[in-house]
């Protein structure tokens, strides 16, 4: 049964279909948060830091993450909201790769030093984002860092 | 068991059922008007999804169908959900009753949209302004369905 409807902003449907072949589960975690994504098979926890009242973490397989936030429903009828933020590899050695750098930074804010507690995410409260704030998130996406990248010319074969 | 609709959408069946009353009988036309009026500015100037398709008397998959084909405008909510001009929803809902009572059950999108894009100022309008230059950057920012795509593997 699927209780909530399972969302993400249009640039990050590539980085969805692109996990094709990569055996990261993302099926299974989907699937999952369409059903409960406070449910403990999710094993979603909170982040620490500045977007720890807004963004909760799932561990996919293969090193990939998955991050999310929730939204009530608008009007009665409606069911809530999952709205997958971004998916993407853990690469602490890469500054321009890592899944919690690069969210960090589309949401503007610092991504804080490890020794996080990674608790339950729906231990207090589910996790919670102001509709502008969502909104200057979209914003972002759709800047230059999920648009691909143009191969430079080489000087010497011009290709 | 149906459940009660919402109250929105009572509101909204409200003026529709004066809507109709007015348009048969001309001589309470002029008291009904202002009472139509007035019940249109509570309602909010656009309306979810679920909501419109309660009151027009179709599924959300076949609103989401309309949407798809540019039949039914959008507007997009700061939280990026769709929402149906509130105008626009009334409009369909009153012309498709029309069609329901005259017997019509099937293609009743088709003809009402024809009428209302060739007769319909605020219809006309609605279109023009989310339809015109502006669709793509409207279109850019929305959320998507989540799910996997159909090719993904059972282990993906």
């Amino acid at each position: 049964m699927t209780a909530y409807e399972v969302v993400t902003p249009r640039a990050v449907s590539p980085l969805i279909e692109g996990l094709q072949g990569k055996r990261a589960g993302y099926r299974e975690v989907y699937e999952k948060l369409q059903r409960d994504p406070c449910g403990h098979d999710v094993g979603a926890y909170r982040l620490s830091g500045p977007l720890e009242p807004k963004v909760c973490g799932v561990h996919l397989r293969r090193g990939y993450r998955l991050a999310f936030t929730m939204q009530s429903p608008e009007d009665e009828g409606e069911p809530p909201r999952v709205v997958v933020l971004y998916v993407g590899k853990r690469e602490p050695r890469s500054r321009e790769l890592d899944v919690w750098t690069v969210l960090h930074d589309l949401f503007g804010v610092e991504n804080p030093p490890d020794d996080h507690f990674k608790p339950h995410c729906c231990e207090t409260d589910v996790p919670d984002i102001a509709d502008a704030e969502l909104g200057a998130f979209l914003k972002e996406l759709r800047g230059p860092r999920l648009r691909p990248k143009r191969r430079r010319k080489s000087p010497r074969t011009g290709k | 068991m149906s459940s009660i609709p919402a109250k929105n959408v009572r509101k909204a069946r409200s003026i529709i059922a004066l809507r109709r009353t007015a348009r048969r009988d001309g001589a309470v036309r002029a008291e009904l008007d202002p009472v139509i009026a007035e019940l249109r500015e509570d309602l909010d100037e656009t309306m979810s999804k679920t909501q419109a398709a309660e009151l027009i008397g179709i599924s959300v998959p076949t609103l989401d169908k309309w949407v798809g084909r540019r039949i039914v405008p959008v507007r997009k909510a700061p939280s990026g959900r769709p929402r149906i001009p509130r105008d626009t929803a009334l409009d369909l809902a009153e012309r498709v009753g029309d069609l329901r009572d005259r017997g019509q059950k099937r293609n009743l999108i088709v003809g009402v949209a024809d009428t209302l894009q060739r007769e319909d100022a605020t219809y006309q309008r609605e279109f023009h302004e989310l339809y015109g230059p502006g669709l793509a950057a409207l279109a850019e920012g929305d959320l998507v369905s989540a799910a996997p795509p159909e090719s993904f593997g059972t282990e993906d």
